[in-house]
């Protein structure tokens, strides 16, 4: 794609967004989100600093090494300095924390997946304390998994929606856990719910509620961490042509896309992790997130969700990966794990924190060998307490985190 | 270019950016982890080594660093440090400490880039945003609202 078509991309992606979402109350966290720019964080502003010559701007290594070494209100308050200093110090020390993960700290900021024109794609970390919920793929049913699609959306909305579409369908296996990223992506593309394949054809119609990024009943605080490498070329030319099957439901027509598993090795860990609340509002009266809240709540594995680790169930419980999931997880080569950690009770301090527990030991399996890398984490939680108002709830489990992680 | 003196020590040549040339003991240059890989590429039997980020001015001061490091022992430490601190003392101002972090950083020499991080972190610590704004020109790119927005979520840090 050339710089002049990736502009377009990116100007029609804005427009999308703006248009979708004039009533976010969180817009200024996803804008800093898709506005991060890790290659200059400081740029000089007057001509003092331009007559400096190595200190024409201050490049994020430098800056790390700094905040590295300053207390934690000092860079509290550094937030509001810049907005890219504002992603860098939540890239640095928000995803850390809520990951307990210290080798985030270091991981560079333009690693990630490479497109099969062997452009950056995946630009890092992205970060933001806004989403949608929603059952976005007929198919599915991943309400709560929307969310992290919309993440690698942001994170190359420059690229402009066709390759992020694209790119994705990359990693879609018919029954992997990869769909709810396209088909999220896909919906936060195309407000009007149809989205068409490169050549016009429509191709997925996503199934979301339109009023949940208005009525900011959605909240979250997320982020995630993309580590992914390139994916083989060993399909290039071949890995565009979609559609082998197809699934219609009523109105819903779903058009997977078939590719070869070995497509969608990804060489490292991808982590994503999210904190999401929900309203009691909205499991009531959303028949979508009703659908799958049902499912989360009832435990009951459904076609993906048998890959999760579903701890949903009013209780405490330990996380269990049964065997059919590790079944699944093996006949698909998935390498990673999505482990949905549920919030039963929004006033439960006790859940939330053994959310996070379960999560540090699964990490701690992951990183003893014992299991697959995590893919996805995502923490939910409902209730009063969370759909007061976004900022609210958003600030609610952030203290949550840190006081826990 | 890497000519060796009568006491057997090889001596390299480094060439800053505003083409000043430093004629020094490969032992002092190689505490430089960038030049250490250029020399053992052979970068340095071709002439002086290039160093397009550093100006003169840093880059002698980067020397004198690396030098009175290459001539310590561990047993020596507390006077290091005592020499340390002086060094960045004289380092003069943030202007200065930057530049002298950023060559550190490209030459890769950790001692010095950790020595002045610290130095620049303990001179920004407790400053506000807008004089963090004002060190490394930083453009506020927050509009009023967002500013105030992102200062009500960390409200604590402001009080």
């Amino acid at each position: 794609m050339s710089s002049s078509e990736k502009q377009e991309n990116t100007s029609s992606m804005e427009m999308k967004h703006n248009n979708t979402r004039a009533h976010d109350n969180n817009r200024l966290l996803v804008d800093q989100a898709k506005s991060t720019n890790t290659d200059q964080l400081v740029m000089p502003t007057n001509m003092a600093a331009a007559a400096a010559p190595n200190r024409s701007c201050l490049p994020p290594d430098i800056l790390e090494e700094i905040l590295d070494l300053l207390p934690k209100k000092s860079i509290e308050r550094f937030r509001s300095v810049s907005k890219s200093l504002f992603s860098l110090l939540t890239i640095k020390f928000t995803l850390p924390k809520l990951l307990h993960y210290p080798c985030i700290t270091n991981f560079p900021p333009s690693c990630g997946v490479k497109s099969s024109d062997d452009k950056d794609l995946f630009t890092g970390v992205v970060f933001s304390e806004y989403s949608g919920g929603g059952d976005i793929s007929p198919d599915y049913e991943s309400s709560s998994f929307g969310v992290v699609g919309e993440y690698l959306c942001f994170s190359h909305s420059e690229y402009g929606y066709k390759d992020t579409i694209w790119v994705m369908k990359e990693y879609c296996n018919e029954a992997s856990w990869v769909p709810f990223i396209t088909y999220s992506t896909l919906r936060f593309t195309f407000p009007h719910q149809h989205c068409k394949d490169r050549e016009g054809r429509v191709e997925y119609v996503c199934d979301f509620i339109p009023g949940s990024f208005k009525d900011g009943r959605f909240m979250m605080l997320q982020f995630c961490l993309l580590s992914h490498s390139s994916t083989t070329n060993s399909n290039q030319g071949k890995k565009h042509v979609a559609s082998s099957s197809k699934n219609t439901e009523g109105t819903k027509t779903v058009e997977t896309v078939c590719l070869p598993t070995k497509t969608t090795q990804p060489k490292h860990c991808w982590l994503v992790a999210a904190v999401y609340t929900v309203g009691e509002d909205d499991f009531a009266k959303a028949p979508a997130i009703k659908g799958g809240a049902s499912r989360c709540s009832g435990g009951r594995p459904v076609r993906w969700r048998a890959k999760l680790v579903d701890t949903h169930n009013n209780s405490p419980s330990p996380p269990n990966l049964n065997t059919d999931n590790q079944q699944i997880l093996n006949k698909h080569r998935v390498l990673a794990h999505v482990a949905l950690l549920y919030v039963s009770h929004p006033k439960s301090a006790f859940s939330l924190r053994i959310c996070c527990h379960q999560f540090r030991k699964l990490w701690q399996r992951f990183e003893m060998g014992l299991d697959e890398p995590i893919l996805a984490v995502v923490v939910a939680a409902r209730g009063e307490e969370a759909t007061r108002t976004g900022a609210t709830r958003g600030r609610w489990l952030q203290r949550w985190w840190r006081v826990w992680w | 270019m890497s000519i060796t003196t009568e006491n057997n020590e090889k001596m390299i040549t480094l060439m800053s950016s505003d083409g000043e040339e430093f004629v020094v003991e490969e032992a002092v240059a190689a505490q430089s982890q960038t030049i250490k890989h250029l020399i053992e590429d052979g970068c340095s039997t071709e002439g002086s080594i290039p160093l397009p980020n550093v100006t003169g001015r840093v880059l002698s001061e980067v020397i004198q660093y690396c030098k009175k490091h290459s001539s310590s022992d561990d047993k020596e430490e507390k006077e290091l440090e005592a020499w340390d601190a002086e060094f960045v003392k004289a380092a003069d101002d943030h202007v200065a400490l930057t530049d002298l972090m950023m060559a550190a950083n490209f030459l890769d020499i950790k001692g010095l880039l950790d020595l002045v991080a610290q130095t620049l972190a303990n001179m920004i610590t407790g400053k506000s945003p807008e004089e963090v704004r004002r060190m490394w020109n930083i453009k506020n790119d927050f509009t009023p609202e967002e500013a105030e927005k992102v200062r009500k979520e960390n409200q604590w840090a402001f009080e």
